[in-house]
């Protein structure tokens, strides 16, 4: 069993060279969860669905699952592991069951991406607050994972650029999720939709359901929070 | 603190074009500012450069074999919502508000289109509704196509003999 770690260039900015086609004649939308060039929108997917087609399902689930299980991966802060994989895998599963049983009652007054994310904020600070109750043991990257069936390696990408290259100092790295891990899940979602998955002020407001000047605040307080903690390991680098 | 606003107005491109160039002109005569600026853009990047592990091969399959195990989702009828949603206070003020508020009205209920049911608000007796309650009614609304209003038309007067 294998975990492969993405580069998170390669994990969330769109790159637009992907070209396999669905069985719908869609482009998947990969990690970015872009709109498909052509084929079926989420509208005519979600129409389809509602008329009991699970197929088309399927399609979105293939479409938005990348950015979901990315989210949901910041959104749990913990360094990559096995169990938190697991972890973030389950949550994943369990924010596409929920969109499927609530699939009638939504309606396009946001779009289904907004909508999906709402659910998966829900779902993840509901998970998290529950985890805090629970603590989960982080495993660090570096070392192999010992399991009953041996020995796991954890694939680490070909660092090339910065500020990459400076996070393969392991103390870095866990630096910079423990500062993420230690913001309130308010502010973790704000920074995380923003500054890590490209969404708008405005869709992090209808996303969240909060005020256009409370993003702001909170996207201020983040990053404050963000900058203190990881101050001694600022400047030190080319970014 | 106003500064630090505006360096994440300017990170984030939300500046208008005469507001930016009056920031990048402070930018250039305050050493403090630009660090403030460079320590905050790194910080955003160290962030960005954690990785993420892509999600197993077999994700999609356990979702869609979860999702496949359902019944087919049904639009909830308005009692099975209702019933619902009226475990929450707030929407049980809002629906006794209006039950006092039609009882009131009376016969000045009327028909809607296509005879579907039509639930007059009064605009004089408001309920403070969180987000998702107003969000629940909106959704009430829309789903079932009942005609709010949202001012009640006031009772002729009695013609006087």
């Amino acid at each position: 069993m294998r975990f492969r770690l993405n580069h998170p260039a390669s994990a969330s900015v769109p790159t637009g060279e992907s070209d396999q086609r669905d069985e719908f004649g869609a482009r998947d939308a990969g990690s970015s969860g872009e709109l498909p060039a052509y084929g079926p929108t989420d509208l005519e997917l979600i129409e389809r669905v509602r008329s009991g087609d699970v197929d088309a399902y399927e399609h979105l689930v293939r479409r938005y699952q990348p950015r979901v299980f990315a989210h949901v991966q910041r959104m749990l802060g913990s360094q990559p592991s096995l169990g938190s994989m697991e972890e973030a895998a389950d949550l994943t599963q369990e924010v596409f069951v929920k969109v499927y049983q609530t699939l009638p009652r939504y309606r396009a007054q946001a779009s289904f991406q907004t909508w999906l994310y709402r659910v998966t904020a829900n779902l993840c600070v509901d998970r998290y607050r529950r985890r805090q109750r629970t603590p989960v043991v982080a495993r660090s990257l570096d070392a192999p994972l010992e399991t009953d069936s041996g020995e796991v390696e954890l694939e680490v990408p070909d660092w090339g650029s910065e500020p990459s290259h400076r996070l393969q100092s392991a103390e870095l790295r866990r630096e910079v999720h423990r500062a993420l891990e230690v913001l309130s899940d308010k502010l973790r979602a704000v920074i995380v939709m923003h500054d890590l998955e490209g969404l708008s002020y405005e869709e992090v407001a209808e996303a969240l359901r909060i005020p256009l000047g409370t993003v702001k605040s909170r996207l201020f307080h983040a990053r404050a929070a963000l900058k203190a903690q990881l101050e001694p390991y600022l400047g030190q680098g080319s970014p | 603190m106003d500064g630090l606003r505006h360096i994440n107005q300017y990170l984030d491109g939300r500046m208008g074009p005469d507001e930016r160039e009056r920031f990048e002109a402070e930018l250039a005569n305050s050493p403090e500012l630009a660090a403030e600026v460079a320590s905050t853009r790194e910080a955003i990047e160290l962030l960005r450069a954690l990785p993420l592990a892509a999600a197993p091969d077999d994700l999609t399959d356990r979702i869609m074999g979860s999702v496949r195990a359902l019944p087919r989702p049904v639009r909830p009828s308005l009692m099975d919502a209702l019933s619902l949603q009226l475990r929450r206070p707030a929407v049980v003020a809002f629906a006794g508000a209006m039950t006092v508020v039609m009882a009131l009205l009376g016969a000045n209920l009327v028909g809607g289109p296509g005879d579907e049911p039509v639930v007059v608000i009064n605009g004089g007796n408001q309920v403070r509704l969180s987000n998702s309650d107003s969000q629940f009614v909106n959704d009430c609304l829309a789903d079932y196509q009942v005609v709010a209003v949202s001012s009640v038309p006031s009772r002729p007067p009695a013609r006087e003999e």
